[in-house]
């Protein structure tokens, strides 16, 4: 089952690096819109520190949209995922790794550059580590719950737009406690709130989002 | 007049297979509320090749999808000697291997490394001289390093086919795997099959094309 997780990341990996366009856009993206309200609203830095973690989260948000109709959709089209449910390994566990990849190559890297981005909205040094904290607890659920909509949209005839349709509400949580906990920091009230919300989210997603979506794909590919 | 059995191949893999029988009994398969086919019976044993015909939308790719556990009928059983398929699904993923219309392939990818990255997701030991003689067999060894994207059809459907020389599979399904394919390629998929035959493995073969191989079995679908 571990080698069939690895394997299934190499797979995902290697087809983004000779893809190579992928990658970049999901970052290009994200710094461009976080980056866009700065230079829009000017160097009010009181006003940039309170719109501050809502863009950052928005930004990251849209981003780790970007690439998730692809997840499943391209090896939907070609058969791969007839012949990824024919495998002698369970079904699950190369969705599992096929989400993991996702947040590997969008999570990641959004987590990475929103100190960054940071910067920009002038926000206190001290606020950074709740900021990557909350990034690095919602990114994963972002991936994982676009993970069921991506699965959902599959064989559907305008899946394209009906994958925001479908994700977008159900990452509204991932939105509200990630704004939330590091708007916490800022203000220096207590943080671990809405931390421990966003935990908690990650923890349903992990439980729930996997087998939601192999079961989804199963149907879609009979 | 393409003769299979007088196509050199070489064996790739070292399939030791003990007498075996798949059997599908009483099926009936439906598809959007409108029925396909019912009261079916086939079977096919070791060394067999089952041979399915039959005009456009009469249920070949449906009945084989059956047989891969892909999709359940309405009613009937599909079993081997020692359970039902859907009882024991990964010892029938493991006892099979299935090529359809999609060639499964990724374009961006190399040809041996779609083969590699395939075998090790499917759960087969890794094996560079294994994929070597596959390729070697359909004529592909010119083309081992080139992506894809750069081949033909007809290429790509013989790497889709040279896949099931990769895997100890018994049972092969494969839906019209003479597509796109020219006479060479149809004599060596032939002769692979007989080979397979040979070493105890049986065939299950949906097609409309006229294919020169002895079928011991044939299932005509009205």
């Amino acid at each position: 089952m571990i080698r069939a997780f690895k394997s299934t990341i190499h797979r995902e990996l290697i087809l983004l690096y000779r893809r190579g366009s992928d990658l970049c856009l999901t970052v290009i993206f994200f710094l461009l819109v976080a980056i866009l309200y700065p230079l829009a609203l000017g160097p009010d830095q009181g006003l940039l520190a309170q719109i501050g973690p809502g863009v950052i989260w928005v930004s990251a948000l849209l981003s780790s949209m970007l690439t998730i109709d692809r997840l499943f959709y391209a090896d939907f089209e070609d058969g791969s995922l007839e012949q990824f449910a024919l495998s002698t390994h369970p079904f699950g566990i190369i969705v599992f790794a096929k989400l993991s990849a996702h947040w590997l190559t969008s999570g990641l890297p959004i987590l990475i550059f929103s100190p960054v981005v940071g910067i920009f909205y002038s926000i206190p040094l001290a606020s950074y580590p709740v900021l990557i904290l909350s990034i690095a607890l919602g990114t994963p659920a972002l991936s994982l719950i676009g993970g069921v909509s991506a699965a959902l949209s599959l064989g559907a005839r305008r899946g394209g737009v009906l994958l925001p349709l479908l994700a977008l509400p159900l990452l509204v949580p991932v939105l509200i406690f990630g704004t939330a906990a590091t708007n916490a920091a800022i203000l220096g009230t207590p943080v671990a709130p809405s931390l421990l919300l966003l935990g908690a989210v990650l923890m349903a997603t992990l439980a729930v989002a996997p087998p939601i979506t192999t079961i989804t794909i199963k149907q879609a590919i009979h | 007049m393409l003769i299979g059995n007088n196509v050199s191949i070489e064996a790739t893999t070292s399939v030791i297979i003990g007498p075996m029988k798949f059997v599908g009994e009483n099926l009936t398969c439906n598809r959007s509320g409108r029925e396909i086919f019912s009261k079916l019976h086939f079977e096919v044993s070791s060394g067999e090749v089952l041979l399915i015909t039959g005009k456009n939308g009469a249920g070949k790719t449906s009945l084989l999808r059956l047989m891969t556990g892909l999709s359940r009928p309405v009613e009937g059983s599909i079993h081997w000697d020692d359970g039902d398929i859907f009882c024991f699904p990964e010892r029938h993923r493991q006892r099979m291997a299935y090529v359809g219309h999609a060639d499964a392939l990724k374009s961006v990818l190399t040809v041996s490394e779609n083969l590699h990255l395939w075998m090790a997701i499917r759960g087969t030991s890794q094996g560079k001289e294994l994929v070597k003689r596959a390729l070697s067999t359909f004529g592909l060894s010119d083309l081992r390093d080139a992506p894809v994207a750069e081949l033909s059809t007809g290429q790509r459907r013989r790497v889709a086919l040279s896949r099931l020389l990769t895997v100890d599979s018994t049972l092969w399904l494969l839906d019209e795997p003479t597509i796109a394919l020219d006479d060479d390629a149809i004599g060596i998929l032939i002769g692979s099959i007989c080979q397979h035959r040979r070493q105890g493995g049986m065939a299950v073969i949906a097609t409309n094309a006229l294919i020169d191989i002895s079928a011991e079995r044939m299932l005509d679908l009205k």
